[in-house]
Formats: C-alpha cells, sequence, structure tokens
C-alpha cells in the first residue's frame, strides 16, 4: 500500500513538474539506455516500468553447497533463457586445452546448478541456440555462488576456440572417447591446402565440449584472418574435420556434427 | 531557470518518495530493461538518468527527396558515428550487381548518410564502422524518402555483427589506402573440402564465378548455380586476376558472413 501511494506521487509529480521543464529545447538530450520500453520516446511509461522495479536487484538464487548460473537475454520478456547450455570450465585444468569439466542445461527460470570445488576460479560459457557468452566467477568457501549471464552479442574470453561436437543421429553432445584431436592450420597453395600442424591433445573420456585457449605464440590456433581445422578421429576412423577463421579477438565458436 | 528548478524539485521529490517504495518492493521483481545504468540495482542512479532524458524523443534526421541513414553507437558519447561506411542495397538486384552497383557512402559528422533511391520500394542498408557492422530493412516512400537508424553497439555489449539471414557480404579495399577498390574482376567463393583418401583440403573447382566491379557486393543465395555459399564451413573466396587476396571466411549459424578482400593495387 505504501509503495503504491509512493508510486502514484511520484508519478504526479513528474507529470506536472518535468513537463514544464522540458519544454525548454537546450536540454533533455535523448537517452537510449532511459528508453526503458524502447519506443523512441522517453515518457512516463518508462518511469513507470522502472517504478514497479525500483528497489530490486539482480540477484540469482543460489542452493546450499552449489553454484547457480543463470542466463538471460536483453529486449525479451521474459528475459530467461530456457534450455542455454552451460559448460564449466576449470582454467586449472587441461591447460592449454581445456575440456569442460561440467555441462548442464538452464530450466525455465533460465536457472542451472552445478557442484563446484570451493574457493576456485571457473569460467562458464553460455549457448543458446544463436548466440553464446560467458563470465568469470570464483566459488566461495562452500562452493556456492549465484553467477548471471548476459547473451546478446556472442563473445568468449579473448584468444579461446570453443569446440562442440554434435553427435549427429541424436543431436546431442558426443561424449564418446575420441583418440586424438588436433589442430592444423591451412595454408592455400592453388589448387590444394598444405596442413601446417600445430596442436595435438588426447582427450579421453570426452564429454562433448572443450576448449583451445592461447598459449603458444609460436603455433597460434586462433590467428585473425587465418585458416583452421579441427581434426578429431578416434582409433575407428575420422568423427570430423571441422574448420573455423578465428574474428579479430582470436575467437571461435566451431560446432561439429560426428 | 525557473523550469530547470521545477524540473529539479521534481526530481528529488520523486526519488524521495522511490526510496520509500524500495523498502517494501519484492526483488524478485527485478527488470533488466528498467536498469538504465546496468548496474543490477534499480534504484535513483537509474531514476535520476531517465530523469535527466526525460521528454525528449529520438528524432531520425530527414531530407527532401532522400533517404537518410543514422548511424549510431550508443555505448559511446555521443553516440554519433562519423566515417562509417553505409551501403544501401536493393535485394531485387542482388542477381545483377554487375550492373546495378550497390551504392555505398559514407556517414558525416553527424553520423549521416544519404541516398537517392528510388520510391516506394524496399531496400536494406547496412553500416560498418570500425569494429561493428550491422543492418536495417527500410522502405522508401512515394517520394524516394525514408528515415532509418542504424544501431552498432549498446553499453554493456559487445560491437554487434549482424547481417541479413544468408547473406555474405563482401568488400573489396584498397591494401595501401583504405579505401574500396573498384575495378571490373571476377571472383569466385570456393568451399574447401577434405579428401578422405589424398588426406588432402581442396578448393572445389567452380566454373565461371561472378563478375563484379569491386566495392561492396553481397553473394546471393544462387539457386540456378546450386551453389549454397552461405552454408557452414570453410570458404575461400578467390579473386582472379594479378597479386589479389584470397581470404578464407565461416559462414555463421545464419549463413552470414562479412568478408573484406585486401586487394594489391
Amino acid at each position: 500500500m505504501k509503495r503504491a501511494f509512493a508510486f502514484m506521487l511520484c508519478l504526479f509529480l513528474l507529470l506536472v513538474l518535468v513537463p514544464r521543464a522540458v519544454t525548454n529545447p537546450d536540454g533533455f538530450r535523448y537517452d537510449p539506455m532511459a528508453d526503458v520500453n524502447r519506443d523512441k520516446t522517453i515518457d512516463v511509461h518508462d518511469l513507470s516500468r522502472l517504478g514497479k522495479a525500483y528497489g530490486s536487484t539482480q540477484t540469482v538464487p543460489t542452493q546450499r553447497g552449489k553454484t547457480t548460473i543463470y542466463v538471460y537475454q536483453l529486449e525479451t520478456d521474459p528475459p530467461e533463457v530456457e534450455n542455454a547450455r552451460i559448460a564449466i570450465i576449470d582454467p586449472d585444468f587441461g591447460y592449454p586445452w581445456y575440456q569442460a569439466c561440467q555441462i548442464g542445461y538452464t530450466d525455465s527460470f533460465g536457472l542451472v546448478n552445478f557442484i563446484l570445488n570451493p574457493s576456485k576460479n571457473y569460467t562458464a560459457i553460455a549457448w543458446s541456440r544463436t548466440m553464446y557468452s560467458y563470465a568469470n566467477f570464483t566459488t566461495d568457501l562452500f562452493g556456492q555462488g549465484g553467477v548471471a549471464i548476459q547473451l546478446g552479442s556472442s563473445r568468449l574470453p579473448p584468444n579461446w576456440v570453443t569446440i562442440t561436437l554434435i553427435n549427429k543421429s541424436s543431436g546431442g553432445l558426443w561424449q564418446e572417447p575420441i583418440a586424438i584431436a588436433s589442430v592444423g592450420e591451412l595454408v592455400y597453395a592453388h589448387p590444394v591446402f598444405e596442413i601446417m600442424w600445430r596442436s595435438a591433445v588426447s582427450a579421453s573420456p570426452f564429454n562433448g565440449i572443450f576448449v583451445i585457449g592461447s598459449w603458444d605464440f609460436l603455433n597460434p590456433i586462433n590467428e585473425h584472418g587465418k585458416s583452421y581445422c579441427v581434426f578429431v578421429d578416434n582409433p575407428h576412423g575420422t568423427l570430423a574435420r571441422p574448420a573455423y577463421t578465428p574474428d579479430e579477438n582470436g575467437n571461435a565458436n566451431v560446432i561439429a556434427y560426428v | 531557470m525557473n523550469k530547470i528548478w521545477l524540473c529539479l524539485i521534481g526530481l528529488i521529490l520523486v526519488g524521495s518518495s522511490f526510496q520509500i517504495a524500495a523498502s517494501s518492493s519484492n526483488p524478485s521483481s527485478y527488470d533488466v530493461m528498467a536498469d538504465v545504468n546496468r548496474d543490477r540495482i534499480v534504484d535513483v542512479n537509474d531514476l535520476s538518468r531517465l530523469g535527466k532524458a526525460y521528454g525528449s524523443n529520438l528524432v531520425l534526421p530527414s531530407e527532401a527527396g532522400k533517404a537518410v541513414v543514422t548511424v549510431l553507437s550508443f555505448g559511446k558519447e555521443p553516440p554519433e558515428i562519423e566515417n562509417a561506411r553505409v551501403a544501401a542495397v536493393d535485394p531485387e538486384l542482388l542477381h545483377n550487381q554487375w550492373e546495378n552497383p550497390i551504392n555505398v557512402t559514407c556517414t558525416n559528422s553527424s553520423g549521416i548518410a544519404t541516398f537517392d533511391l528510388s520510391p516506394n520500394k524496399n531496400y536494406t542498408a547496412i553500416a560498418w564502422s570500425a569494429s561493428a557492422y550491422s543492418y536495417a530493412n527500410f522502405t522508401t516512400n512515394s517520394l524516394g524518402e525514408a528515415s532509418v537508424m542504424i544501431l552498432l553497439a549498446e553499453p554493456s555489449m559487445l560491437p554487434v555483427h549482424a547481417l541479413p539471414e544468408g547473406w555474405v557480404v563482401v568488400t573489396l579495399l584498397n591494401n595501401e589506402t583504405n579505401s574500396l577498390y573498384f575495378e571490373e574482376m571476377r571472383c569466385a567463393p570456393q568451399e574447401i573440402i577434405f579428401n578422405q583418401t589424398s588426406r588432402r583440403f581442396y578448393s572445389e573447382p567452380i566454373v565461371g564465378g561472378l563478375a563484379i566491379n569491386g566495392g561492396v557486393f553481397v553473394i546471393p543465395l544462387d539457386k540456378s548455380l546450386n551453389k549454397p555459399y552461405s552454408k557452414m564451413g570453410l570458404w575461400i573466396f578467390n579473386v582472379y586476376g594479378t597479386t589479389r587476396g584470397s581470404p578464407t571466411y565461416s559462414p555463421d549459424e545464419d549463413g552470414c558472413a562479412n568478408v573484406v578482400v585486401y586487394v594489391i593495387p
């Protein structure tokens, strides 16, 4: 009741006082971020929406002993992203080829829980159907925490290349062992491409997602403008040959269908 | 002066009222769009920023007989982007860019680029800054006029990289001057394919290719050639002639790619 009264009071004041002031053509420059409902006019509708949320904070609900990841998107209502794939990367595990140490999917509230080690640094990467983003975070003494990831313009940690293997039959992640995965740079020598080997790793067992960080400046695998190919094999033969061209941040999000 | 005072008093009173409201608010009502400064708290700072802009409109400029494209980045102050490259593309003419080269110009200090376009037609404007690119579809009126905005960045987000679905857009630049390069030439996007027998990668041979005039052009989904140039995978963009760049590109999930070819004149 008190809140409703306060809100009505402020609306009244703004409606009475502010429009008089804004007749001054020199002031009140349009601020797109203040245009809460994105209708190109900053008016009482924006104020009303701000008023409804006033005093709230973006808190990610946490559970005892668990780290909760919350995935959301701007400009959508509701903002929660359901069924986003989340990979937890432990930077101390497998450097420079990080294999995702845990993988999960968000529920209808955009939430997913992980049991992680206490007082440790992690990176969480979230993928929706068309976007991806990440957040670095540190768990507390109880392995507990709440992390929000905003999906917008796709981004990864600088110089990271993520590789996701999808089982073509099931549509799920490829989670059988792979014998070797290596990366070669493709150098064009018309009409063929020569391969300059850059890096190799064995990963068994494999859970479908791994990340290559930039570590070797003599043999980079993420130079902008160059082309690379990931060779994924198992003892029975070739699994996939996904190719990629890193962007200006040294990033690539590689998806291979096995 | 009186008006400014009135506004300030109003804002202070509103701020106080909202503080009262905050004491009984429900944290679950957080609205990320209402969090104007994106600091994860909807508070008096957001209200203050909204108050400063209250009553204002985004007014896009217009010009008689012209289509006006305004390029902005809300991640910087002022938001106007000067010297952004802007192309006005008629999607119906993508298959005949040889005779109908794409109209390209740069924005002025107000972030504005103007075009003379046909009346009552649909167009797509694409804008490039140094680090971002995006597009907007629009329709001209009976006088060939239109006013459209292209937004290349918002605060808290990386620069936008967006193109119409299925479009591979190629820009040919002079390697020395970094300006658009215009010359009649032939080009051919070729898919890079792994040969299991020889265990080598090949670029698949192509007959003909595309005749281009340089500048900016869009590789259409050429159904007649049955070459889906925008399918996911790795492609090389061959420009035939003397010393040309041959960049590779990988279309994204939507079949889009922004290819820049640095031509050595």
